[in-house]
């Protein structure tokens, strides 16, 4: 894989994450029910993804981006939704915390690939 | 009352997007393709061959017939039969119904083809059955993930794609073997999830 190709891989990465926290901050309010946040922030994380597979299509294929990203975007929109109905959570913190999950689902992923790449054996 | 949809129409309805949805499949996996239809011999059936894609891929002395079950994505390929292509013959047909005689074509290429074939297994056999003894097939596709948590997420998600376009969670390995076919190769190109297969008849 090329350089080029696991940088943008990353960046899909973060912006998924990035984008995913925005949107969630900007619809869900601290006077939300925690589980009803939680929902809401997972299905805007779909719509994210939605979103980044429409726009990067091009230049990666959508079965890349889908398993990566929905775990990212699930995640960042439960955490992000609880953390906002209940405030606990400081948004640097919470910031910060979303784009180092998301880089590392990334070198999880790039990891996975690394151990299955390849010839199958058997077949 | 008998309003049922044909299996196809979501093919029809997406031919217009298909090369830009696709563009990215092209970007990564364009080489990978080269290589594996430089492998192909004689009269060869490309099943199918959507909106042309790749026609790009094969050398110009090759003689190729391409089907496809939607008619949208065969004008679409036929206007890419402009651009320098290899010997191309298009015909509509469903994979599942070949309209061609047993023992007709050296070889038999796919390139995401049994995500969206109804009966994959069925298919396959059709394919068998045109291809000549001793002839190969050979495929790339997009399968379910053996990976603990990626194959439930396929499962889900395909729930929603198979509305509008393939399924992700087939086990494409499994039914070739149940189609006859003796597999010769298989090639993880991303992860577990996109592979090559070369099988023989």
């Amino acid at each position: 894989m090329k350089i080029s190709d696991k940088l943008l891989d990353y960046l899909i990465a973060m912006m998924a994450g990035v984008a995913t926290y925005l949107l969630v901050l900007v619809v869900v309010g601290q006077s939300w029910n925690m589980f009803v946040a939680m929902i809401v922030g997972m299905v805007l994380g779909m719509v994210v993804l939605g979103i980044l597979i429409l726009t990067f299509c091009r230049v990666i294929p959508a079965f890349e981006i889908m398993p990566g990203g929905m775990v990212i975007t699930m995640f960042v929109g439960m955490a992000t939704g609880m953390s906002e109905a209940m405030g606990i959570v400081c948004s640097l913190t919470l910031f910060i915390s979303v784009v180092v999950f998301s880089l590392l689902v990334q070198m999880r992923m790039h990891l996975y690939n690394h151990q299955h790449k390849g010839e199958v054996s058997g077949g | 009352m008998g309003n049922k949809k044909p299996w196809w129409e979501k093919w029809d309805n997406s031919a217009k997007s298909f090369d830009i949805m696709n563009a990215g499949v092209e970007v990564r996996y364009g080489d990978k393709k080269r290589e594996l239809i430089k492998k192909t011999e004689g009269l060869i059936l490309l099943a199918a061959v959507g909106t042309g894609l790749d026609l790009q891929y094969f050398p110009q002395n090759r003689k190729v017939v391409g089907i496809d079950i939607s008619w949208k994505m065969l004008e679409k390929s036929s206007k890419k039969l402009a651009d320098n292509p290899p010997d191309t013959t298009l015909v509509r047909g469903d994979i599942q119904k070949l309209c061609f005689s047993d023992n007709t074509f050296d070889s038999v290429v796919t390139s995401c083809t049994f995500c969206s074939v109804p009966d994959p297994v069925l298919g396959l056999q059709e394919l068998r059955r045109v291809l000549k003894p001793g002839g190969t097939i050979l495929m790339f596709e997009h399968v379910r993930s053996t990976i603990f948590w990626m194959g439930p997420m396929q499962d889900f998600i395909t729930v929603f794609t198979r509305k509008f376009g393939p399924d992700l969670n087939r086990d494409t390995r499994t039914n070739i073997l149940k189609a006859g076919f003796t597999l010769k190769r298989e090639e993880n190109l991303y992860l577990d999830m996109v592979k090559l297969f070369e099988a023989e008849k």
